[in-house]
């Protein structure tokens, strides 16, 4: 893939991950440009052999957000140290089998997990949200991520 | 854990059409009861409201709405 064919196809997930992180449009903008000033910067050193092309925009990104939120904070950007490789199990094919697990659990279990790790919830807010005790959300967590576990275990 | 996070990160990136339709249905199902800290530290202090303002005294119900009708106009 070149560098513009990798901006057709990318294009609106950059977008749609940044807009999703930076309230900001116009900062939204500049980190969308910036993502793929670095795809094109980086592109000769990419390897698809450690990962996707979808993996490895994905990481570029998520680490152009972070480090905004960095410079926000006034501490030193680390953009030159962060590693540009994400983990190999982030595939679409890995995402297709959350979405098989997450459908293996019972509603209350699975609205936690979204809830918790997709929304950002703490367990304490989610806890109010579905109108239970904290102490049931931590069990139900646990109860989850074991049944979660025990999927993933089976193959 | 920390891999849920990761996988659930990265569908914010690729928006995986299956699980794109199970978070739908679960966020669907819960009014957003409070704003994750990342929301939190993206509000300004002023904060900005678009919701249309209503004059104080209808909200308490101390003023009806101006009727139209033929027979009450003036």
């Amino acid at each position: 893939m070149d560098a513009e064919q990798i901006y057709e196809e990318f294009q609106p997930k950059v977008r749609a991950y940044v807009c999703g992180k930076i309230q900001e449009p116009h900062d939204a903008e500049d980190l969308v440009s910036a993502v793929f000033m670095k795809v094109i910067q980086k592109l000769d050193s990419y390897d698809p052999a450690k990962a996707s092309v979808s993996t490895w925009v994905y990481t570029i990104t998520r680490n152009t957000v972070t480090d905004y939120f960095r410079a926000r904070r006034n501490m030193i950007a680390f953009e030159d140290y962060m590693v540009d490789e994400a983990p190999p199990e982030l595939t679409d094919d890995a995402l297709d089998s959350l979405a098989d697990a997450l459908m293996t659990l019972k509603e209350k279990e699975r609205d936690l997990i979204v809830l918790h790790y997709y929304s950002g919830q703490t367990l304490k807010t989610v806890a109010e949200m579905m109108g239970m005790s904290y102490i049931n959300a931590k069990v139900i967590h646990k109860k989850a991520l074991e049944s979660l576990h025990a999927f993933y275990a089976a193959g | 854990m920390k891999k849920l996070s990761q996988a659930f990160d990265f569908q914010k990136f690729q928006q995986n059409p299956k699980l794109a339709g199970i978070v739908r249905e679960t966020e669907g199902r819960y009014a957003k009861a409070a704003l994750s800290d990342d929301d939190l530290e993206l509000i300004s202090a002023a904060g900005v409201t678009t919701v249309p303002t209503v004059h104080p005294e209808v909200l308490l119900g101390r003023h009806a709405r101006p009727d139209n009708t033929e027979e009450n106009k003036p």
